[in-house]
């Protein structure tokens, strides 16, 4: 018989190996995590109108070329004929121009406030809120360039990994399934469905929320631009609307892009920046009231302890897009759990 | 002619399986269905393979969907006071069994184990919730199919429901 320590080399090389392995699929996954997910929220909100083609004898992928085709020329046409007051205009920022804008703005406010409340003129508001802003602003325009190409990249490659996905994404499941061996292989079968179609509700209601949050937001700050100065509606609205992903922070981090954007780049004075603020306020009230409650049909509850932790987590990992696609692929992750469990206490009842 | 002869091998396809439409069409749920959604269907089952004394599913556990055999032979048994289960049928190529997983979250009623190393067709529920969604007309037809079959199997449960208290009522008369 072989001495045990013959085996010793091998083990290496083969645990070496495996830690390689491991190492190229967590670099390849956070490379591609971003792409593959947004791409799967696109795939899960195109899926019913993708279904709506394929009953009239269309085939999957071509159904979803023909969609986003479709929606591509919306979106142009949107942004070519929208009145002026919608339209995308160029932003000439950069971080000197943001930071004395900034002190500008906030020594203002300083001496507004001092003159009123005598007490807090010891505070130095001012020089303390600029060297924040400061450095924020030029971590942000440092980082700018890198943001853009990443998301040129992403928009893309989104499409892309999408049409694969609703074209080969049923074939690939089955294939999946085949794997599983008998015994597990209806549990397996039955839990995917469940896990699909729950999923698929959950992201399709936040996604369809978000857009309705985007358009309440540009009609209300198309009411406020009627009294106060309100730039770059669509691009605040598009923000708002992408961080309404993001629970109970969500709001409070688009109004406060907006206000970065007028304090620092436009040098606004305050009513523009209360126009948005009441803006976002009237958005947030019709999104809780209205919206969803109407559009989330399967609400995944997520605890707020949770929801920091994954906003943490998401943020370290991937940065911005990382906290937007966190609280989404968190939720997704309960929902498996839930069915994982769910099924199980179903086995465990029907045993007794 | 010979069944060897030349024009007996170009048009002889040899000991070849049923092809699946074949099979599929001989089942009651898929009779009414056209040759083009045949070939829709064959599209979405699932062909597993079983050892013999494999279990197929077993009683009381929840349940997907039914299968058909396409070759092999299976046994439906069921938990008896006894040491042996009751065996309820015995069934062989192109039948099929489990249907009433078909209807929804229920739990198996009988275990279904191979008796010889089996070839079996399986449709879930989540294959037909997909062809109701594409598909309608033919998702009606298999749902009609579906209930005429349990209809079907309610009728048969009725008669031996009656045999059996003629029976018991027969005796008690005897003995009264």
């Amino acid at each position: 018989m072989r001495p045990r320590s013959a085996d010793l080399p091998t083990r290496i090389l083969g645990l070496t190996l495996l830690l390689g392995v491991m190492a190229l699929a967590f670099l390849t996954l956070r490379i591609l995590l971003i792409p593959l997910v947004a791409a799967s929220f696109v795939a899960y909100l195109f899926d019913p109108a993708v279904v709506a083609l394929q009953r009239r004898g269309m085939q999957r992928g071509s159904a979803f070329g023909l969609l986003l085709a479709i929606s591509l020329i919306a979106i142009i046409t949107f942004l070519a004929l929208a009145p002026s007051w919608l339209r995308l205009e160029s932003l000439n920022a950069n971080s000197e121009s943001f930071t004395d804008r900034m002190e500008k703005q906030f020594g203002e406010m300083e001496h507004s406030i001092s003159q009123r409340f005598p007490m807090f003129q010891s505070v130095h508001l001012a020089s303390k809120v600029n060297q924040k802003a400061g450095e924020f602003a030029a971590h942000f325009f440092e980082g700018l360039p890198a943001l853009i190409t990443s998301f040129t990249v992403n928009l893309l490659l989104v499409p892309f990994i999408a049409y694969f996905m609703v074209r080969d994404g049923r074939t690939l499941r089955r294939r999946i399934v085949s794997l599983v061996p008998n015994r597990y292989f209806e549990m397996t079968l039955m839990m995917l469905h469940r896990i699909d179609r729950q999923i698929g509700g959950y992201l399709r209601g936040r996604i369809i929320e978000c857009m309705l949050v985007a358009v309440t937001q540009i009609i209300a700050m198309g009411i406020a631009a009627a009294f106060v100065d309100q730039p770059q509606i669509l691009l605040i609205s598009v923000v708002c609307g992408a961080t309404n992903l993001i629970p109970y922070v969500g709001p409070l981090m688009g109004a406060g892009f907006g206000i970065l954007l007028y304090l620092g780049a436009y040098g606004l004075p305050m009513s523009a920046v209360l126009g948005l603020l009441a803006a976002t306020l009237v958005a947030h009230i019709i999104d809780n009231v209205a919206i969803a409650p109407l559009v989330l049909s399967h609400n995944v509850d997520l605890h707020p302890l949770t929801v920091a932790l994954v906003l943490v987590i998401g943020g370290e990992l991937l940065g911005i897009l990382g906290l937007l696609i966190a609280i989404p692929v968190a939720a997704s992750m309960k929902v498996v759990a839930q069915e994982i469990y769910a099924n199980y206490q179903l086995q465990t009842r029907l045993e007794e | 002619m010979k069944a060897d002869s030349i024009w007996g091998n170009i048009f002889r396809y040899g000991h070849r399986k049923e092809s699946l439409a074949e099979i599929l069409q001989n089942v009651p749920l898929f009779q009414d269905l056209t040759t083009k959604e045949l070939r829709i269907l064959e599209g979405l089952v699932h062909i597993r393979a079983y050892q013999p004394d494999e279990p197929v599913f077993v009683e009381s556990e929840p349940g997907a969907g039914m299968y058909v055999i396409r070759t092999g032979r299976v046994d439906i048994k069921l938990k008896h006071r006894s040491e042996h289960p009751l065996v309820l049928a015995e069934l062989e190529t192109g039948d099929f069994f489990g249907e009433m997983a078909l209807l929804g979250d229920t739990s198996r009623s009988a275990t279904a184990v191979t008796r010889e190393a089996s070839e079996l067709i399986g449709f879930f529920l989540p294959d037909l919730e997909e062809i109701i969604n594409l598909h309608p007309s033919m998702g009606a037809k298999i749902t009609f199919g579906l209930a005429k079959t349990l209809a079907d199997r309610l009728r048969y449960t009725n008669a031996q429901l009656r045999e059996v208290w003629e029976i018991r009522g027969a005796n008690e008369t005897t003995l009264g």
